[in-house]
């Protein structure tokens, strides 16, 4: 009992002292923290995502924190963003698994003076209170590129003429279904004789993508092209197309990684494919938060961070640009 | 002889308390808005809370796997009458109910004869089954707004309230009444307490069913924050029993009580946050480390409570030895 009652002592000076210590610790003029936390880590897309923003960093001579869940948890997320708002980082930019559920957890980082961003998908915007979204590519200019590679790569006289499909991640992607419902207006408009297959979902599994694509092969003999709209789905249509020798006849385009396509745009079974720069993704997200821990970003038509111009900022985005498209001759200047 | 125990006893009553000495440093010396922690450690409240239950089940030699199950079943039964326009405060207190029934499922497989081990297994299975079953799969959000805010009360999230409620009840029950007395000597030998005319199966049914009530009101409360999310609560279970095992209660029953437990909660809870700190100046601290921190923290408390149970049987052999002479 005497054990128990002075060591009960102890801990009550120890953490009176902390509390009163690290009051000191921190001067003014201690560089900007910057936590930046992906969807989870450990991906190829996320590892380039965090060495444009480590550079950004190192530029702005901030203290960047790189870090995320190790799968792609939404409970992880805010378990981790909680903590980051005790330890006291200054701006929180995340790409959120789960657009609603972490809304509660970022109003909150943000009622205790954390300045909050989103970047790669943008969180529920009236709950969660976030400054600003960092946007890869406006919608339609992704959901166009997707399009007029197809019309390149399978129209006949400029129109899409025959049996079409999609082949999207989970259900609830909040990306990939805002890339869809730009194409799919845009199909039924200006290439009537489009049919377009039911979307197909195989979640973000390279397996049951690959099964899925070869059962549409097998099912529609005159299939003529595919839009694999994930960076899992379009390397396991490819390896499908591929596999079943229809290179010729199907057309396989979406959006995916270099470097997980070079392969399949080497041997000319995936003649183009779109995506933006990823690694200038994170860049910008890192510079958009320094900025913000200063001033709010006024709206602009273009502005240059650091390393990038054109940056078109609005009300409520900062828009990294025009999607990148990805042939033979360009592939290899890209590692990520 | 007598000098040495002493030594023993010193060391295994101080051990914990300077892991949470430690602990508490190493997240304190850290932090720059101390008030933020208050959001930090819900999550562990709710550990906590589960595993103050568990202790009373795992000091009478059982187990209960299924408490992440229980609650993602009370979730989704809540979130589903709320969006079906029951008022949340119905609907709460119906998760609630629901969380107890399933415990008492529990506990009458456990009464029937099955091992608690195999039973929970199986429940745990079945009502993740049943929970997904019934949503589809898909998570309930963008729930209206409560009339009366569950998640808070009197500005702390309610967990802490639950946490110290659940605390306080097992505190007077294990500790203070003859059930509490019940549960050890059922840990302790089954067999003999059924021989001493101890109620075995009505003290076992009781505490599945605790553990499921509890469960219930950790998912309402859940619920009201962050919507209904049918995997959300995996793996809780087994945060809640490595809290019970780090406090130094010993897993095959008979042994511990619930304020170590809470030391226990403490400690994991305060090294897991000091840990995530670190990892952003050192960046060989990820997920991952803190992972196997967890892991050589449960095998060094598992061997030395081991010991120190080899060390007291020893002691009372030797002890029965010299009275005889």
């Amino acid at each position: 009992m005497m054990i128990q009652r002075s060591s009960a002592a102890l801990l009550v000076g120890l953490l009176s002292s902390c509390l009163l210590g690290c009051q000191q610790d921190r001067s003014d003029e201690s560089p900007v923290r910057i936590g930046m936390m992906p969807k989870l880590m450990g991906i190829s897309f996320f590892d380039a995502a965090g060495r444009g923003a480590h550079e950004a960093a190192e530029e702005l001579g901030v203290d960047l924190t790189y870090d995320g869940p190790t799968e792609d948890n939404t409970e992880q997320q805010a378990e981790m963003i909680n903590a980051w708002v005790a330890q006291g980082i200054d701006v929180i930019a995340v790409a959120p698994n789960d657009p609603d559920a972490i809304a509660p957890t970022l109003s909150s980082a943000r009622s205790q003076g954390v300045k909050v961003i989103t970047w790669d998908t943008d969180a529920d915007v009236e709950f969660s209170q976030r400054s600003i979204f960092v946007n890869q590519a406006p919608v339609e200019g992704i959901a166009n590129a997707l399009v007029d590679v197809m019309v390149r790569g399978a129209g006949e006289e400029n129109k899409l003429k025959g049996k079409f499909v999609i082949i999207s991640g989970t259900k609830t992607a909040a990306n990939q279904n805002a890339w869809m419902d730009a194409m799919i207006p845009r199909l039924r408009e200006e290439h009537p004789d489009c049919e377009l297959l039911q979307t197909r979902y195989p979640t973000e599994d390279q397996l049951k993508a690959r099964e899925e694509t070869a059962n549409l092969l097998a099912a529609y003999p005159d299939l003529k092209g595919i839009w694999a709209i994930t960076s899992v789905a379009l390397p396991a249509a490819a390896k499908a197309v591929r596999d079943a020798g229809r290179q010729d006849q199907v057309f396989v385009t979406g959006l995916s990684l270099p470097s997980l396509m070079r392969d399949y745009v080497q041997d000319g079974t995936v003649k183009e494919f779109v995506l933006f720069d990823v690694e200038n993704l994170g860049y910008l997200t890192v510079q958009v938060a320094a900025a913000l821990h200063q001033n709010p970003l006024q709206p602009q038509e273009s502005r240059t961070m650091g390393k990038l111009d054109s940056i078109r900022i609005t009300e409520h985005e900062a828009v990294l640009g025009e999607p990148l498209i990805f042939d033979k001759n360009n592939i290899d200047q890209y590692n990520f | 002889m007598k000098r040495k125990r002493f030594t023993w006893r010193t060391v295994s009553v101080l051990l914990p308390w300077l892991l949470l000495l430690l602990s508490l440093w190493l997240v304190f010396s850290q932090v720059e808005r101390p008030a933020a922690l208050v959001n930090v450690g819900v999550q562990w409240a709710r550990v906590g809370a589960l595993a103050i239950v568990m202790t009373a089940i795992i000091l009478t030699g059982g187990i209960d796997l299924s408490v992440g199950s229980m609650m993602a079943l009370s979730s989704i039964v809540m979130g589903l009458l709320w969006q079906a326009g029951w008022s949340a405060e119905v609907a709460g207190g119906l998760a609630v109910l629901v969380g107890g029934a399933v415990g008492a499922v529990n506990g009458f497989l456990v009464v029937v004869g099955l091992s608690p081990l195999v039973a929970t297994l199986a429940t745990m299975a079945f009502y993740s089954g049943l929970a997904l079953m019934l949503c589809g799969g898909e998570k309930i959000t963008k729930l209206p707004r409560p009339a009366v805010d569950m998640s808070q009360l009197a500005g702390w999230p309610s967990e802490y309230w639950i946490l110290g409620f659940v605390f306080a009840v097992a505190m007077l029950v294990v500790h203070g009444t003859r059930f509490g007395r019940w549960c050890y000597a059922i840990g302790d030998n089954p067999i003999a307490a059924r021989f001493s005319a101890i109620p075995v199966l009505r003290t076992q049914w009781w505490l599945y069913t605790a553990s499921g009530l509890v469960a219930g009101l950790l998912a309402m409360t859940y619920t009201v924050r962050k919507g209904a999310i049918p995997n959300a609560h995996q793996g809780v279970e087994l945060e809640a029993i490595a809290c019970v095992v780090v406090g130094g209660t010993l897993i095959t029953g008979g042994r511990g009580g619930i304020l170590q437990t809470l030391l226990g909660i403490l400690v994991i809870a305060n090294i897991d946050i000091g840990l995530f700190f670190l990892s952003g100046q050192f960046k060989f601290i990820g997920a991952d480390a803190r992972l196997m921190v967890l892991g050589v923290l449960l095998i060094v408390v598992a061997v030395w409570n081991e010991w120190l149970a080899r060390a007291d049987a020893k002691l009372e052999t030797l002890n029965k030895a010299t009275e005889r002479t």
